[in-house]
């Protein structure tokens, strides 16, 4: 006799590590469909030198063509792409960056972990484009409140409208001199500055934090190397009553019955998987009578290093603790109040204070090169811009016809391309940036406003958006499949746009706020 | 001296090593010993793969050009770049291969027509108005002339072959600590 579950999660990454842990602590009996290995962190992260490996640090040449983060080092935490291919149009290249392991990307997130704020939730009432969400900061307020001391985040509040308070561990730490002297230069230009704002510990995942207290309840089987290729639908009561999946090291092929499903799988891979998942009732992908299914995919772009400088002080041995070291944060300034520029919305800074300069930004080579590289020992100060793209219809994921993965799940095919807007900002961002760094009294040594690819900086939101109206949304305001009502997508794909602020933290907030939406309406017969 | 070591002076003589019985202290097959190894490109020489002996000529001058031997670190040669990067090539994909190839085909096609002398055989003071894209101001894209973005290429490869080699590690101070020691994530089934 197989057990019964009363959910079906799938993914054990933010969203999916999340619903695990209010459900099961709820007395709800939960599956967890994990496409990926359990790693032991202890048997397999070992120490090695650089030079031990066979690549010498550069990688073996072409595993990863789309995965920039990828090193020699944790070259087997990433997906293999070879396995799980996907494409896109010839000159609009994707980088689609995905963990397939237990914990998901929680594994190697970035940790900074701002609040979205009603300039996003509300911008279309702002200024016109695209759609406001559903619910606005004080709705979600209560859930980001409990979700910031799970993860320990640390930062500073400003009670600036555009990056919410949050309940977090105040960071009083003492700025060294460089960015105390930037942060009084940017002040002067009118942009703010704060610390970064961060999740802490050793390790900060689902797999630490999440999934070891909802298996303590009893409540929470998982099932790791799950690869997830459909979702059944009873065609009598329109309700998810099935999920098929591969084995990921046999082959072999299961099925489990849902009674309500928690879709997790990221962003994208959620999508895929509601594309896939085809019937009489819904065509075009599961759950997706309104045909906005795949449509309105949207990142943040990144212009890594849009502005590194020197500071002069700091050069020829003098790059001192007091004078060098550590990092700050710009959150979105422009067009809060007017729309007067040419572009709307706006971008986020990262700056970090110290460190030296790549040698590729300097005009020399040899023992002049490494004469430089002396003096400049430690003075460097550089800036990364994060900017909002905007939501458009025409950025898309949809099934290929013929390409499967090695399972033989049908991959997609993802089209997204930056426009003047994105292009506008950048160039902005380079401008301000560069002028902060000058009124502070730093060398630019290189500046430029050149994107990465979109996908790269693995903030990929949207495509399964949710909304008021069913015609043109997915999920309504509850995460809830407008069209199933059992069935809940939890991750980034919901979003609706997503500001410059890293989703990590709304997709915990939001996936916290289904499943317990989730487990009243339960109570209340209502499910 | 330790059993062992006593042992160890009886090479050649298996039958009175084997009437020795072995102690409490002494390893048995039920143990699992932490046996030693080291890697081949420790012991070994690297065996040439891709680039022609020209070629092969010029990126080993062009090594000791970029990267040659300073306070203490090693030099480019000295870390055997110009193998590891004649290795590393071999498995890249048509496009770096061509980018080498033919960059390093240019340079020594240039050293030839203004100096009448192969590449390698430049002095330094001689080489450098064919590395003058090396002293130019950087930019985001990559340079449209292809000997100028094989030549920032290199660079980079070639710092970083250097710094992340065995030699350097052997130089620094910290010595295998020292030298970009981080966690390894082992194959996952």
């Amino acid at each position: 006799m197989k057990q019964n579950f009363d959910v079906v999660i799938i993914g054990s990454g933010a969203s999916g590590g999340m619903a695990a842990s209010i459900l099961c602590q709820a007395g709800v009996k939960c599956l967890m469909l994990e496409a990926g290995p359990m790693p032991d962190l202890d048997r397999h992260r070992t120490l090695k030198a650089v030079y031990e490996l066979p690549y010498r640090g550069f990688n073996k040449p072409g595993r990863f063509p789309h995965i920039t983060q990828a090193s020699e080092f944790d070259a087997n935490l990433w997906i293999d792409e070879k396995a799980n291919p996907y494409s896109y149009p010839e000159n609009d290249p994707f980088y689609w960056v995905r963990i397939r392991m237990m914990g998901g990307k929680t594994l190697r997130w970035g940790r900074a972990s701002w609040r979205l704020s009603n300039y996003e939730f509300q911008g279309k009432s702002h200024d016109g484009f695209g759609e406001n969400w559903p619910l606005d900061l004080k709705e979600l307020s209560p859930f980001y409140e409990r979700v910031e001391p799970i993860f320990k985040v640390a930062g500073r509040n400003e009670g600036w409208a555009q990056m919410p308070d949050g309940n977090i561990t105040l960071d009083d730490s003492r700025d060294s001199t460089s960015i105390q002297r930037f942060r009084d230069s940017a002040r002067k230009l009118s942009i703010p500055t704060t610390k970064p704002r961060r999740s802490g510990g050793t390790l900060a995942s689902s797999v630490n934090l999440l999934l070891p207290g909802a298996l303590e309840t009893g409540n929470l089987t998982i099932v790791p190397n799950a690869v997830v290729r459909e979702i059944g639908l009873d065609a009598k009561t329109g309700l998810v009553n099935a999920v098929h999946f591969v084995d990921r090291r046999s082959r072999r092929d299961y099925t489990v019955d849902a009674k309500y499903l928690m879709l997790g799988a990221s962003t994208l891979e959620s999508t895929r998987l509601l594309l896939n998942s085809r019937s009489r009732q819904f065509p075009n992908g599961l759950a997706n009578s309104s045909g906005v299914l795949g449509h309105y995919l949207f990142d943040q772009f990144y212009v890594k290093n849009s502005v590194v400088a020197i500071v002069p002080e700091a050069k020829n041995g003098k790059a001192g603790r007091t004078l060098m070291g550590g990092a700050g944060y710009i959150p979105r300034f422009t067009n809060l109040k007017a729309n007067d520029l040419k572009f709307i919305r706006g971008y986020a800074f990262d700056f970090h204070s110290g460190g030296s300069p790549n040698p590729e930004l300097l005009p020399a080579y040899g023992n002049n090169l490494q004469k430089l590289l002396i003096e400049l020992q430690g003075s460097a100060f550089s800036m990364t811009t994060m900017g909002e793209g905007l939501a458009r219809y025409e950025n898309r994921v949809s099934i290929h016809p013929t390409l499967r993965d090695a399972w033989g799940v049908p991959c997609l095919h993802i089209v997204q391309k930056y426009m003047d807007n994105e292009f506008e900002m950048a160039k902005h961002a380079m401008e301000s940036g560069a002028a902060a760094c000058e009124g502070a009294g730093f060398e630019i040594l290189a500046k430029h406003w050149e994107m990465v690819p979109p996908g790269e900086s693995i903030h990929e939101l949207g495509t399964c958006r949710m909304g008021t109206d069913n015609k043109t949304s997915v999920l309504n305001k509850w995460n809830q499949a407008h069209d199933v009502k059992n069935l809940f997508v939890i991750d980034g794909s919901s979003f609706v746009s997503g500001g410059v602020q890293n989703p990590t933290l709304t997709i915990l907030a939001l996936a916290m706020r289904a499943s317990e939406y989730l487990i009243d309406q339960r109570k209340k017969g209502q499910l | 001296m330790k059993r062992r070591s006593a042992l160890g002076g009886l090479w050649g003589v298996p039958a009175l090593a084997a009437q020795v019985p072995p102690t409490s202290n002494a390893p048995t097959r039920d143990d699992n010993p932490k046996i030693e190894t080291a890697t081949a490109d420790a012991v070994a020489s690297p065996r040439k793969r891709y680039l022609t002996a020209q070629q092969f000529a010029t990126l080993a001058k062009l090594c000791d050009l970029i990267a040659p031997p300073f306070n203490g670190r090693p030099s480019a040669k000295e870390a055997e770049t110009p193998e590891f990067l004649d290795f590393l090539l071999s498995e890249s994909g048509t496009e770096r291969q061509v980018l080498y190839a033919q960059g390093l085909d240019q340079l020594d096609i240039n050293a030839r027509l203004k100096q009448n002398m192969a590449f390698s055989e430049l002095s330094e003071t001689g080489a450098a108005e064919h590395l003058a894209p090396l002293q130019a101001k950087w930019t985001w894209r990559a340079p449209s002339d292809p000997l100028a973005m094989f030549l920032r290429d290199a660079k980079n490869d070639i710092l970083r072959a250097t710094a992340n080699s065995r030699a350097w590690a052997e130089a620094a101070a910290g010595g295998r600590r020292g030298a970009g020691l981080n966690t390894f994530w082992e194959v996952i089934d």
